[in-house]
């Protein structure tokens, strides 16, 4: 049901390319949008050798790329056209480079685990271990507590029988004199 | 030496208010319960009439009479008119009170009005003796006053501590004065500044008796380690009571201060600087601390008037011009946010139930916000928040000690405050956060305590926006 | 005065007079409360249009200034100006309450004359804050500003507000009180409160690490710098959506706001002492909080730390021309670290302040934030999506939207300092985009999560008007942020000059 559109698709890919090859990548159609230094000037080196396109066509010929090209196609054609049960013992056979391959080298497993899962724990982590613990439990509400319960002991200081309260003062007067005297 | 006849031109407002004391005793003798307003009104009269003589006799500089025992400046004066009206709108606020509670009698007038001239007597003292007349008039007619509910054994029994700790503290001050007078040979406060200022080492006999001054000083300003009388009268006696003991001798208590120590005493400053440093920072510390473990209203204003009287002592150990000035706008300022603070338990409070515990605050913004809005200003005052006064009054003092180089003690001093804030809070978080129980009653007050609690709310919040009158008014008086 | 019609008093004020009135309309005529705050709040962002294009950008210098005595004891003066970092923080300030009070109409019902009057009074001293020019007039405002938060969080916020409201005063008066330490300290050298005054004063190295540590504490609790943040989650989750919009729209800034106008200038010399202390903490920030953001299970959690992570960006770019000055000797790239740090601010103003809105919305049809209650709401509430996945992609910092202008300067003069400083930064981009996408996966796109959702129905026009307030600065500083750096520009030239000459020269110890 793709192959038309496919087809469709095809031939103008080979006339447009045709067309535009000389002037898109030799012929400074882009001006002076892209600048490149000269000594990393590539496409200028190849540029020396194209002539036309159908020089280039037929230059095709003599590159390697044609021919892998081909060849990927003739065992695309092979294998799920010709011989259809072979892909499955292929896969069958290299099992482990199968899998890997058809999970797209577990990428998304590394990153559900690695980088999201890692991503969780660091943030449970700062958050109970920092933010809860440390911070708020131990030191706010810690120091908050600690003079609450300094607040409880002091205030039994104030025990309510006037001798005590009396005595606290002959003491303070004590000490102040003592600290006079010895000054 | 020859007796003189004194001037008693510049002691007419005492002479007045003693005609007057008199003179309601013996009227109100006649009169029976259901005339005791006259004796109410009478005692009004006098206060305004003592404050307008006051104002009448004031003079440019300070005039010594009564052989130089009497003194009338204008710290004096400045002071002793903040007295009066502290004095009245205590009575003001007292009346429904003393009303619901069968206290209402001739008594708390009469007790009240020889408080005021002890504190007049102690604030224009210039003579040691004086003081302690003063003092003891003033501390006599206190201790009656806290005992006044003979029904209520709490105040019997916060009657009879604040009795016999004052008797100690008097007894301990007495001491120190006689040695003073033993070492310098005079009584006279002039004298004394002149004889410490001469003698270029001070011999044990006079640092003995500077630490026994100190001690009675601290007892009555309610400062650590002597502080111990102050939530347990605070707590006992009838909320009238409390709101007249924990604002107006305050003032007096500055004023001895300010004469003893720093009039008096004042060239010994190298030695007393470090004893109000150590008795400051207890007393802030104290104060914030202990605070934070009260249940009841009365009690925990007590011990935030001890930390209070810490930020003070800063002011005046700092032993500069600005430093006393500071004290005494502090102290001017905090007699007016106490006044508010007791005087809003007293609004709540009605007959047969006081309103003291803090529970009882519970859900106010609910039942009438614009009181609960006066004890918001009244607690954030109290613990140093802008724009308040509170706030304003600490700056001057912070400002006073890090001026003499003390900054770690004004560090000290602000994290006290911040300890110290968190009860404050609490108070408002009761106010507002908290809603009103089912059987609160509303809110239920004469005319007249309403609008001046309400003044009175509102001057914190004033003098806050601003400051600068009343400071500019004690660094004018302030002149050692 | 300078003769010119008083705009900043009015902003002070006005907000104020009008809180009042509102309450007192509280009383007397109840069904007009609402209407009055709005009218307050529209008419206190009209009279701070003027400031914006009577604005001269051509200057450093403070405008629209106005002085009178006040305290003269303490030599204080009432004294307000702008200059081009405090305006349009002023302008964020009268634009968020507006919506604020908008955001607040049905859903506030107890107390509401309170509720306005207390965002109201709020407002005007937070355009106090951001427009005085005398250090004891700051203080009292910044600390004043407390009181109305105190309550609005106590009163109107959720479950566990007790316990966030006194956590955020006691933490917050902690900062500030040490600086007031300092600020009593440098009236003392100088005479007068005045803040020009004191970028002016000559101080040696120790009183200046002291009064930097000093401010440090106070601004750092503000804007809030790690490890003293520990204040804003519970702050912002337990406050009323209103009262989380204003803290993280403008309360926040106050500290950034803080570092530029008091501890980069007056003691410029411990600042780049310190500046490894800032610039560590503020990466710690956006590291570390960027990962806590991205397990919370609280919306509103989860937007509260996301707002401490982008203000770590703020203070980093603004400590970052020390890093500059020091690995290059020159001040190029230091101008775009501070307006990047500006720009995010204000940014972030918007972003946050439309965030926690969009939280606001979903918690009043169910009364959760939790992000497990929730899933699918594009399907029955397809307006409101749109909102919170603009918004949502603004807050990482998509390109075309406010986010990404703020971050992108920032990164770049964090390349200058140092690569592994930017390299730390740019974590914010992809932490960012973590918490935010996921937030939005899990609560809008999906499948409905369960009936209560089905049931919720789409915002109505008083939520999409405010959405859309926060959607249109959001896009317009996305893709044309030359006004706003315009008006930056000159002041933060000059304050990034000033910052780099020592005071240490002829400075009296």
């Amino acid at each position: 049901m793709v192959t038309v559109p496919l087809i469709l698709l095809a031939i103008p890919s080979v006339i447009i390319g045709w067309i535009t090859v000389e002037p898109l990548l030799y012929g400074g159609w882009l001006g002076d949008a892209i600048h490149v230094a000269p000594a990393n000037d590539v496409l200028a080196k190849l540029g020396e050798e194209f002539g036309s396109p159908l020089h280039a066509v037929l230059d095709s010929f003599l590159h390697p790329t044609l021919y892998l090209a081909a060849a990927g196609a003739g065992l695309a054609w092979f294998l799920y056209i010709f011989r259809t049960d072979l892909p499955a013992k292929i896969a069958d056979r290299a099992k482990p480079l199968y899998l890997l391959l058809a999970n797209k080298f577990y990428f998304d497993e590394v990153f559900y685990f690695v980088f999201a899962g890692g991503t969780r724990a660091l943030g449970r982590l700062f958050w109970q271990v920092g933010d809860v613990t440390l911070i708020d439990t131990v030191a706010i509400n810690g120091t908050a507590n600690g003079i609450g319960r300094l607040a409880g002991f002091l205030r039994r200081g104030q025990s309510g029988y006037l001798y005590h309260y009396a005595f606290s003062m002959i003491i303070g007067l004590c000490i102040l004199l003592g600290w006079l005297i010895t000054r | 030496m020859s007796f003189e006849i004194p001037q008693f031109l510049p002691a007419v407002p005492e002479l007045f208010l003693l005609g007057m004391i008199c003179f309601i005793l013996v009227v109100d003798v006649f009169l029976s319960d259901a005339h005791r307003l006259v004796t109410y009104w009478l005692s009004l009269a006098t206060v305004a009439g003592t404050a307008w003589l006051t104002v009448a006799v004031a003079q440019q500089g300070s005039l010594l009479t009564f052989s130089g025992m009497f003194v009338n400046d204008a710290m004096g004066n400045v002071l002793k008119l903040f007295t009066y009206l502290v004095v009245a709108m205590v009575f003001i606020y007292s009346r429904d009170y003393l009303r619901d509670r069968g206290l209402f009698k001739g008594e708390f007038y009469v007790l009240g009005l020889t408080a005021l001239l002890g504190m007049m007597i102690m604030i224009s003292a210039h003579n040691m003796l004086v003081v302690y007349l003063g003092l003891e008039l003033n501390s006599l007619s206190l201790y009656a006053m806290v005992a006044l509910d003979r029904e209520s054994p709490v105040a019997s029994e916060a009657a009879m501590k604040y009795f016999v700790l004052g008797a100690i503290a008097s007894g301990i001050l007495l001491y120190g004065m006689s040695l003073l007078y033993g070492a310098s040979g005079t009584l006279d406060i002039t004298g004394l500044g002149v004889h410490i200022a001469a003698s270029p080492t001070s011999n044990i006999a006079t640092l003995f008796a500077l630490g026994f001054i100190i001690v009675g000083l601290c007892f009555k300003f309610g400062a650590v380690p002597f502080h111990m009388w102050v939530p347990d009268v605070y707590e006992g006696a009838p909320t009238s009571v409390t709101l007249f003991v924990g604002t107006a001798p305050e003032i007096a208590s500055f004023a001895l201060f300010m004469r003893l120590l720093v009039e008096g005493l004042g060239g010994l400053h190298v030695q007393w600087q470090p004893i109000l440093v150590v008795i400051s920072l207890l007393s802030m510390g104290i104060g914030s601390i202990v605070a934070i473990a009260q249940s009841n209203l009365k009690r925990m204003l007590a011990y935030s008037t001890i930390g209070h009287v810490g930020f003070i002592l800063l002011g005046i150990l700092s032993g500069t011009s600005a430093g006393y000035q500071a004290a005494m706008f502090y102290t001017l300022s905090y007699v007016v946010m106490a006044t508010c603070a007791f005087g809003m338990i007293i609004l709540l409070a009605r007959k047969g139930f006081e309103s003291e515990r803090l529970d009882d605050f519970k859900g106010l913004n609910e039942r009438s916000p614009w009181f609960a809005a006066m004890m918001l200003v009244v607690m954030f005052s109290l613990a140093g928040v802008p724009p308040f006064v509170g706030f304003f009054a600490k700056l001057y003092v912070l400002r006073s000690v890090i001026d003499v180089g003390l900054t770690w003690l004004a560090i000290a001093a602000v994290i006290f405050s911040i300890i110290g804030a968190f009860y404050y809070l609490r108070v408002v978080k009761l106010m507002y956060f908290d809603r009103a129980p089912a059987n609160a009653k509303s809110l239920k007050a004469e005319f007249d305590m309403r609008w001046l609690l309400s003044g009175n709310g509102l001057a914190i919040l004033l003098l806050g926006v601003m400051p600068g009158p009343l400071m500019a008014l004690c660094a004018r008086v302030i002149t050692f | 005065m300078t003769g010119h019609f008083p705009i900043l008093s009015l902003l002070l004020w006005l907000p104020i007079v009008g809180g009042l009135l509102v309450l007192v309309a509280g009383r007397v005529a109840p069904q007009t409360v609402r209407w009055l705050a709005l009218f307050v709040a529209v008419l206190s962002f009209a009279v701070s249009v003027p400031l914006w294009t009577q604005f001269d950008p051509t200057t450093a210098a403070m405008q629209f200034t106005e002085k009178l005595p006040w305290i003269s004891t303490f030599n204080v003066y009432y004294s307000l100006g702008v200059d081009g970092i405090a305006m349009p923080l002023i302008l964020l300030t009268t634009f968020i309450t507006v919506l604020v009070v908008i955001a607040g109409w049905e859903v506030i019902q107890y107390k509401t004359a309170q509720y306005m009057a207390a965002f109201l009074i709020l407002e005007g001293l937070m355009n106090g804050v951001f427009s005085a020019m005398d250090g004891m007039l700051f203080y009292v405002l910044w600390e004043a500003m407390l009181i109305p938060m105190f309550l609005i969080i106590g009163i109107w916020g959720g479950p566990r507000r007790v316990y966030a409201t006194i956590k955020f005063f006691l933490y917050t008066f902690l900062g500030s009180v040490l600086m007031l330490v300092a600020l009593i300290y440098l009236y003392l050298k100088a005479g007068s409160f005045d803040i020009l005054g004191f970028q002016q004063l000559q101080l040696g190295m120790q009183p200046q690490i002291f009064i930097f540590i000093a401010f440090l504490l106070a601004f750092a609790v503000k804007v809030p710098m790690w490890p003293v943040h520990t204040w804003l989650p519970d702050a912002h989750v337990e406050a009323p959506t209103g009262g989380s919009v204003i803290l993280a729209a403008i309360m926040l800034k106050m500290g950034g706001y803080g570092f530029l106008r008091f501890s980069l200038p007056i003691t410029p010399d411990a600042s780049h002492a310190l500046t490894w202390l800032v610039v560590g903490l503020s990466l710690t920030a956006i590291v570390y909080i960027g990962f806590v953001a991205v397990v919370q299970t609280d919306m509103k959690k989860l937007v509260a730390y996301s707002s401490v992570a982008h203000m770590g960006f703020v203070t980093l770019g603004f400590f970052l021309l020390f890093a500059i000055l020091e690995k290059t000797g020159g001040l190029s790239g230091t101008v775009m670290g501070v307006e990047g740090g500006m720009v995010q601010m204000i940014s972030h103003g918007f972003i946050s302040g439309a965030l926690f809105l969009c939280v606001g919305v979903l918690y009043d049809r169910l009364h959760t934030r939790d992000i497990g209650a929730y899933g699918g709401v594009i399907n029955v509430m397809p307006a409101f999506a749109f909102f919170m996945v603009l918004f949502a992609m603004a807050n990482c910092g998509l390109p075309g939207t406010s986010g990404f202008v703020g971050e992108w300067m920032v990164i770049l003069s964090a390349m200058r300092a140092n690569f592994w400083i930017a390299f730390l930064a740019a974590f914010t981009l992809f932490l960012g985009a973590a918490y935010s996408l996921w937030l939005v996966k899990r609560v809008i796109y999906g499948n409905i999560g369960n009936e209560h959702v089905r049931a919720m129905k789409d915002i109505n026009q008083r939520e999409m008007l405010v959405l859309g307030l926060c959607a249109v600065p959001v896009i317009l500083i996305g893709i044309w942020p030359a006004p706003l750096l315009d008006v930056l520009h000159a002041t933060v030239t000059n304050l990034v000059h000033q910052v780099a000459q020592t005071k240490l020269t002829g400075a009296i110890p």
